[in-house]
């Protein structure tokens, strides 16, 4: 089997694995924010959970 | 020889490609896991919180009007207000705990691009296993 035999059998899989790398680069940072948006969201429910059972309890009586 | 050594390099990015991929498939499951404890503390702590609101509208539903209802009403209040205090201090423990497992997972995550070029696999995996000691030590 010739080198280009070799790389003609191998190159398309690589590159497809260069090109998911690269992706994978630029999802990177949106994986951090999209981390950090979790937290956003877990204070806004808490704040959005206190906010309705306080309302419950001055509303009561 | 000489074919060898123009194939290296580039087993070398299939190989990391697919090590950051398991990475990643790891951080995806450490945040959907989070994710999972995250809502099911909210969950229990809204639970609990509505159970002492329920008793409290039961409650005073149940006394009677008189000069003393207003003062037995604020009272009554001040307890329902006092129990979902304590549910709350439990939950923002909770809560922390997993904060700190996010930030550990969002490190993560912002490293894991530089892996690839600096090499540093061990960086990444070790976030990952502190965010999930963080989830395994939480209540």
């Amino acid at each position: 089997m010739t080198l280009a035999q070799i790389l003609a059998v191998l190159l398309p899989p690589l590159v497809e694995q260069a090109v998911k790398l690269l992706k994978a680069h630029e999802e990177g940072k949106l994986t951090d924010d999209e981390v950090r948006a979790e937290i956003a969201k877990m204070r806004a429910s808490v704040v959005a959970q206190d906010a309705m059972i306080d309302a419950r309890i001055d509303a009561a009586g | 020889m000489r074919r060898v050594s123009l194939l290296l390099p580039l087993l070398v990015v299939a190989c990391a490609a697919s090590f950051q991929e398991r990475t990643e498939r790891s951080l995806q499951t450490a945040v959907l896991a989070t994710n999972a404890a995250r809502d099911a503390v909210l969950a229990a702590s809204k639970a609990a919180q509505e159970s002492a609101v329920e008793r409290l509208e039961a409650d005073l539903a149940a006394i009677p009007d008189s000069p003393d209802r207003p003062a037995l009403v604020a009272a009554r209040k001040a307890q329902a207000r006092a129990e979902v205090a304590e549910v709350r201090t439990r939950r923002d423990k909770a809560l922390h705990r997993l904060e700190d497992a996010y930030v550990l997972l969002a490190r993560a995550a912002a490293v894991l691009p530089l892996m690839e070029a600096t090499g540093d696999r061990e960086q990444v995996l070790k976030l990952v296993r502190e965010a999930v000691a963080v989830l395994e030590a939480s209540p």
